[in-house]
């Protein structure tokens, strides 16, 4: 089959496999769930193969290497071509066991002790400090995997299924930004071929089969769930929940990799509401209930000749309830009174008029009218919105904010967190400021983070009883890709140094060695972060953009 | 935290000055009354004055120990100006005069002075410059200033040289040289800064007045970009200013508060073998 | 920002400044790390400090950039990239960084500087204390650390060779044991009664014991009150109306608001030791025409107003009343001896005649004998001697009753003793009489009563009356104030103070205050006699009064035994806790009519009545009460001074020790 030579769609500019071959390609499209698939369906420039080779690569496990882990974000998903893979059930492994730091907090004297034991020299590692886990290093950083040292025994202790070959798995994270749900690992050697999201999506657009195949299992394994957890359906019955999640669509908007077009997008101060994908639009006939199952989106109204802002939405909240409500009731002229716009990268479910109409506003009351609510404030309280939306800082569920009309700029938080991390701070009392509010380059544990998307070794992870995003010292290999996919820029890679003060560098280059650091809540101290308790003038403090609001909170 | 409404957040503010000034009155009293009834109260009121300073001299400690949970330094803070307004009180209940007699008692009073004093002047420093350093709507962190000045003077130089060499004119280089170089060397207008005055900024808008009015057209948009680093080395210089003085305050109040609070540990033990 | 080799800046014009104040990406700039005491020695110059940073210690590590890295026989720079990455030149060929810089010296943070300077007064007050401590307490006195001011003018003196630990010591201890004294307690209360001593327990609330008194004064000490090392011109020794009022029950805002009323006949409530009536004076003998040359014109006119203090004495007898009374004293005399009448003739007259030769009668029979004789006539029987033998009075002085232990008008009683008497006096001289006199008591000396007796009239009377006849004292034989006198020996005061009639007042007393039951009688008829107003020797008891010493209030009078003329005039200080002076309140109000502002007249009260009685107790006096409000006139709020010290002494009777006193000299 001849490949077509089209102009290259510039997302194709950097492969994700750089290695693919045609010989690959063409093997490829020889497996039968790519065989499947029919060709046609695709547009000329986004032809099956051209995914294949750009978007795919092709990924060889050894038995017990971790392909995926519970609670990591992914941006791709796999097809296993041979081989066999085991899904870890409920409950899942240990963290040790995937790579991540087992977080035990600090008595109060061996927090104290941290007054003597802190090292004088920076960055100071113990280089002789043994792994947990295995680590296996590849040519390139992104092919290190971490792998389970004895399968048989984790076989034996643990509830697993197998995954045979032509099995997909993966993809429901992949399209909806979502952690994964659980942990896999090679049984036997094993080959996946690994699809980036992009191609994912291109498959699931194109081709009716793959579709099929993505959303029936997201219907079953997710959607149920996904809408029970909503009041508006939490007491229907099982029957008509199969009956509204069959009728409901998937939509998603924006790029998933959101992170790496941000800081352009802001250069050319193109983060804005006019900029972005819209979702809805104001005056547009409401045909569908539309709820956010990952991913921001920004609800604005026509104001002059730009958008006014007027709140964001987030993971579980609904756009146009009160729209189709109206319409229901006979309001026939009612429309869409607000635009819904992606903020970087959006999952939507979208549940039709008739599907509501039938089972949904038959039982309820008249819902509230937020836009209406919102649109009462002044003007002015919403610059807050606007800007916290243009820095994306409405990720951010602990972001460190700092009013700096108290700042004395004592730097005791500074010195507070250098404290309790072996004397090194792991933050910079430094950031955007907004009329007296300043968001500090600490790490913000993102409700969506995008740091954790291509870490090849799980070491940057979410804990697990906390949801604080944190990194193991001792897994991590010092790739920086967290640090650059932070759009904040909270995350830096340093080098390190032995407990003398000599730098440790790699015996094979002279390089030295590198560690991502941030801020990691002081998850392994008592009493909470260092920082929050040092402030002498109750200036910073640690804020969930996602939680009650913006204003409310920052007002106190 | 949202739910504290502003009725309650008043009231709570009030509740700390008056809980504290009843302190004050009931302490008062107490001496009052007691020397009325011809008890020593001189050693009481010197127990509790040493062991509020020691109190207050705590808060150097906290800040050493912020890895262990001890409370916020907020609370702390709080409880170290009520505290310090208190021992002022009780410094005069347990003297029972401004200025004591001895030679050695007035250097604990000149110290004790010296230290509340200064403690105020931190306390309203602190309460001001920061929304001054504000209100220049850019923030820059303290030990980056050297970098800052280094870097504005670098490229303020390679500026007035690039000049000369594109339009074959030395006026502004050597304008420069009179005038600009001595104010990108270091921060300036320091005492002017640090008293909210904005001869820095009028400064640099005089001089380049007064150049240019002498430059070609073609030397015109040099000025316009030395104005920008003028500008910005202005705010280099409010910030400077500021926080230094937030920092150099304490070189006052914490070193003169060891002295004190040796001096009294002096005078607690003298007292105790010489009295009773 | 980039540079090229020299420095320069490639693109000025491109710069833009706000990204000084933005927030930098983490490949510019590591943390700041403000915990770290020391900082790149380049930012002195306010320049941007080297990538590397000085160590911890303060050592410099920015010399090179980076250490090359010696790979396939090459070496190849390995400068961080924050630092700029790899350099245009790359290392040396011996591999060595070529970006070689001078090291620079690393400046400590302000914290760091803060922490230095917190170490260096912590030093200089140890040094300090130390210095201080070397300027001895004694030598250099106001540099001393120990020393917490000057003492008052009165103790600065008085420390003398032992200086501090006169009162503090622990002073002279050694340094273990002054630290220990630290924890013990060592009240200087100690040492001041070392030199100050009162009417009463030095530690208790005014020197006296309050039983009753709840909790008051329980735990109190000299330097409750007397704070010393206030300066030189301290006064140490106030204390505070409202300190009064905390223990006293009775209180009250100040003396003109609620000061409890004086007693109402204060301040005359002891009997005067003059009987001397204001009233009658004024009223009587001041305006009788024959006196009114002598009155005087106003108080000071015998008072000593001059001299006024507490009291205000009057000048004495000889300024204030001997114009009028000059010549009372000589009108009363004292009978020493008198010759009763007795029954029968017990005297051998043989002996009598042998120690007195004859009498001028007995001489003129005897010449008459002689003649008769020589004349050849035969002597006369006298036969009536013994019906003769009588003396002039009808009974025996009560002196004589007194030291012959005799019923006074019993012939049976005293006709021995007495003739006994008279027989030793005419034999043996006076000593007869002053070994009787001495007998009774020894209180008053025998030669202080009969000073100025001659023997010689004493035995010439004697000798008369034992030889029956009276005596006649030749012309002019009045020795000192005794006197013979037929058939008696008396004695004439020579005037006011006469210190014979003094002595045998007060031998009278003792005398009566000692007798036994026998002689108590006789004792008190001759006390008595002395001491009667009307007829007592010298009129001393006219005007000095007579105290029972035995009496303790107006009810209760003593029995009459325990008896003393109050001869001086009340005594300037008689302790307590009250002082009063008069003298500023007659400088203000003047010297001659200024006392009855204070001192009204009672015309009516009973003066005289009260010195019949011998109770001190019991007098009232011929002048008004003083009112509180009299002295609140002047004494208030805003007027003269009125606080509880002015009038109130809070020690009883302080006095230094004489230990102390004798350092002196």
């Amino acid at each position: 089959m001849a490949i077509a030579t089209v102009t290259r769609p510039q997302r194709w500019d950097s492969p994700f496999g750089p290695d693919m071959t045609d010989a690959d390609v063409e093997s490829l499209l020889e497996t039968p769930e790519i065989a499947a698939i029919d060709a046609d369906a695709f547009p000329n420039h986004t032809p099956v193969s051209g995914i294949l080779r750009n978007d795919t690569r092709i990924v060889e496990a050894k038995p017990g290497d971790i392909i995926v882990r519970e609670g990591d974000y992914g941006n791709s998903a796999f097809l296993i071509l041979d081989g066999a893979l085991r899904v870890v059930l409920a409950p899942g492994l240990p963290a040790n066991m995937l790579g991540r730091q087992s977080v035990r907090r600090k008595g109060f004297f061996e927090a104290l002790a941290q007054l003597w034991r802190n090292k004088d020299v920076v960055e100071a590692r113990d280089p002789e400090r043994g792994l947990e886990a295995g680590l296996r290093l590849g040519g390139d950083p992104t092919s290190v995997r971490v792998f389970l040292q004895d399968v048989p025994v984790v076989l034996d202790q643990h509830q697993t299924a197998r995954l045979e070959t032509g099995a997909l798995f993966g993809e429901l994270a992949a399209l909806g930004r979502v952690p994964r749900t659980a942990t896999v690992f090679a049984e036997v050697d094993s080959r996946l071929l690994e699809i980036r999201w992009q191609g994912l999506r291109e498959f699931r657009r194109f081709d009716e089969g793959w579709r099929r195949r993505i959303d029936e299992n997201y219907r079953r394994n997710a959607l149920s769930v996904h809408l029970t957890e909503s009041p508006l359906f939490e007491n229907l019955d099982t029957e008509n929940l199969d009956e509204v999640a069959a009728h409901t669509l998937f939509e998603t908007y924006g790029s998933f990799d959101w992170h790496v077009t941000y800081q352009k997008m802001r250069a050319k101060g193109a983060v804005d509401a006019e900029h972005e994908p819209v979702i809805a639009k104001q005056g547009d006939y409401p045909d569908g209930l539309l709820m956010i199952r990952a991913g921001f989106a920004r609800v604005s109204v026509n104001l002059g000749k730009g958008l006014r802002t007027i709140s964001y939405l987030g993971a579980g909240d609904m756009f146009g309830l009160a729209d189709l409500y109206a319409l229901w009731k006979g309001d026939e002229e009612r429309c869409f009174t607000a635009t819904l716009t992606a903020i970087g990268y959006v999952d939507i479910i979208r549940v039709p008029a008739q599907v509501l109409a039938e089972h949904v506003f038959p039982d309820i009351g008249e819902p509230m009218d937020a836009v209406a609510v919102e649109l009462e404030r002044p003007l002015e309280a919403d610059s807050l919105i606007e800007w916290a939306l243009e820095q994306r800082f409405i990720n951010g569920t602990k972001a460190m904010l700092i009013d700096i009309n108290l700042c004395v700029r004592c730097d005791d938080c500074v010195r507070a967190c250098a404290s309790t991390h072996n004397g090194n701070p792991r933050f910079t009392r430094q950031g955007r400021t907004f009329d007296h509010w300043m968001v500090a380059n600490a790490c913000m544990h993102c409700a969506d983070p995008v740091c954790m998307i291509g870490c090849p070794t799980g070491a940057i992870h979410r804990s697990v009883d906390a949801g604080s995003v944190l990194i193991n010292d001792d897994t991590c290999i010092g790739c920086g890709i967290c640090a650059s996919s932070c759009p904040y820029g909270n995350i830096r890679t340093v080098e390190i140094n032995d407990v003398n003060g000599s730098q440790l560098r790699d015996p094979d280059n002279q390089r030295p060695i590198l560690k991502a650091t941030k801020c990691d809540l002081c998850s392994d101290q008592p009493g909470g972060p260092a920082c929050v308790r040092a402030c002498p003038h109750n200036a910073l403090r640690r804020v969930d953009f996602q939680g009650e609001g913006l204003s409310d909170q920052w007002l106190v | 935290m949202a739910g504290v409404s502003a009725t309650t957040l008043s009231l709570g503010r009030l509740l700390v000055p008056i809980v504290a000034a009843a302190v004050v009155v009931v302490f008062a009293g107490y001496t009052y009354q007691a020397d009325l009834r011809l008890v020593d109260t001189s050693f009481v009121t010197g127990y509790v004055l040493l062991v509020m300073m020691i109190g207050l001299f705590l808060l150097r400690w906290r800040k050493r120990l912020s890895m262990v949970p001890l409370g916020r330094a907020a609370i702390w803070l709080a409880v170290h100006l009520i505290g310090g307004v208190l021992a002022v009180a009780a410094f005069w209940i347990h003297t029972g005069s401004l200025w004591p007699i001895s030679v050695f008692e007035q250097l604990i009073a000149l110290l004790f002075y010296f230290v509340s004093l200064s403690g105020i002047f931190g306390y309203v420093i602190q309460r001001v410059y920061p929304r001054r350093l504000t209100q220049t709507g850019r923030e820059i962190i303290y030990e980056r200033i050297p970098a800052a000045v280094g870097e504005l003077r670098a490229v303020a130089e390679s500026l007035v040289l690039e000049c000369a060499e594109k339009t074959d004119s030395d006026t502004l280089c050597r304008y420069y040289l009179e005038t600009f170089d001595w104010y990108f060397r270091a921060p300036r207008f320091f005492f002017s800064h640090a008293t909210g005055g904005a001869r820095g900024e009028f400064w640099a808008r005089h001089h380049c007045g007064t150049v240019r009015r002498y430059l070609s057209t073609g030397e015109l948009p040099y000025l316009e970009k030395l104005t920008e680093l003028l500008d910005a080395k202005n705010v280099v210089d409010v910030h400077y200013a500021g926080q230094r003085m937030m920092k150099v305050w304490l070189w006052f109040h914490v070193p003169t508060a060891i002295g004190l609070l040796i001096l009294s540990l002096w005078h607690f033990l003298v007292m105790n073998v010489y009295g009773s | 920002m980039s540079t090229d080799d020299e420095g320069r800046v490639k693109d000025p014009m491109g710069y833009d400044p706000r990204q000084l104040f933005s927030t930098l990406t983490p490949l510019d700039h590591d943390y700041e790390r403000p915990s770290r005491p020391y900082r790149c020695g380049r930012e002195r110059m306010w320049s941007k400090s080297c990538t590397i940073g000085p160590s911890g210690s303060g050592r410099c590590r920015g010399v090179y950039e980076c250490a090359p890295h010696f790979k396939d026989g090459r070496h190849e720079c390995r400068r961080a990239p924050r630092a700029g990455g790899p350099c245009a030149n790359g290392p040396l060929p011996d591999g060595s960084c070529s970006l070689k810089r001078s090291p620079c010296v690393p400046v400590l943070n302000s914290r760091a500087i803060r922490d230095r300077i917190g170490a260096l007064v912590a030093m200089a007050a140890v040094a300090l204390i130390a210095t201080f401590l070397a300027f001895g307490a004694e030598s250099v006195a106001w540099m001393s650390s120990l020393n917490p001011g000057d003492l008052s003018g009165a103790h600065g003196r008085f420390t003398g060779e032992d200086g501090c630990s006169t009162c503090h010591p622990p002073h002279k201890f050694g340094s273990a044991e002054w630290l220990a004294a630290a924890f013990s307690a060592n009240p200087p209360t100690k040492q001041c009664v070392t030199c100050h001593t009162f009417g009463g327990p030095a530690e208790a609330a005014h020197n006296t014991e309050f039983p009753d008194a709840e909790g008051a004064g329980a735990s109190l000490t000299c330097v409750s009150c007397h704070t010393e090392h206030k300066g030189t011109a301290a006064d140490i020794a106030g204390i505070s109306d409202a300190q009064c009022n905390k223990c006293h029950k009775t209180r009250f805002v100040s003396f003109s608001d609620g000061h409890p009323a004086f007693d109402k006949t204060y301040p005359h409530q002891r009997k005067t030791t003059l009987n001397y009536d204001h009233v009658s004076h004024r009223r009587k003998h001041f305006s009788d025409p024959k006196m009114v040359e002598y009155a005087p014109k106003s108080c000071s006119g015998c008072h000593l107003v001059d001299e006024a203090r507490r009291r205000v004495a009057p000048a004495g007898f000889d300024v204030a009343c001997a114009d009028c009374h000059g010549d009372q004293m000589a009108q009363r005399e004292m009978v020493l001896m008198r010759l009763p009448e007795f029954e029968e003739n017990l005297i051998d007259a043989a002996e009598i005649m042998d120690s007195c030769g004859p009498t001028l009668e007995q001489f003129e029979l005897l010449q008459e004998r002689l003649e008769s004789y020589e004349a050849g006539d035969e002597p006369e029987e006298d036969e009536d001697d013994e019906e003769d033998f009588s003396g002039v009075g009808d009974d025996v002085d009560p002196l004589m009753a007194f030291l012959l232990q005799v019923d006074q008008d019993d012939i049976e009683s005293y006709s021995e003793p007495a003739q006994t008497l008279i027989e030793e006096l005419a034999i043996d001289g006076m000593a007869a009489l002053s070994d009787r006199i001495g007998e009774a008591t020894d209180a008053v000396p025998v030669a202080a009563l009969l000073a100025g007796l001659n023997p010689e009239l004493v035995k010439r009377a004697a000798c008369a009356w034992a030889a029956n006849v009276e005596y006649e004292a030749p012309e002019g034989a009045g020795f000192g104030g005794w006197l013979g006198d037929f058939a008696e020996i008396r004695y004439r005061p020579a005037g006011h103070g006469d210190p014979v009639v003094l002595a045998w007042i007060e031998y009278a007393i003792a005398a009566a205050a000692v007798a036994d039951d026998d002689m108590i009688d006789q004792a008190i008829e001759f006390r008595d006699g002395l001491l009667d107003r009307k007829r007592g020797v010298g009129a001393c008891t006219k005007c000095h009064a007579i105290t029972d010493r035995g009496a303790t209030d107006a009810e209760t009078s003593g029995d009459g035994i325990d008896l003393a003329v109050q001869w001086t005039y009340h005594a300037q200080r008689e302790g307590g806790h009250l002082k009063f002076n008069h003298a500023p309140h007659i400088n203000l109000l003047g010297r001659d009519f200024g006392c009855k502002r204070c001192h009204a007249i009672d015309k009516d009260a009973d003066f005289a009545a009260a010195f019949a009685s011998h109770n001190p107790h019991n007098y009232l006096s011929n002048f008004l009460g003083i009112d509180v409000k009299t002295c609140t006139e002047c004494h208030a709020a805003g007027l003269v001074r009125q606080d509880c010290l002015l009038c109130h002494e809070y020690h009883l009777e302080p006095r230094f020790k004489k230990q102390m006193t004798a350092q002196d000299e």
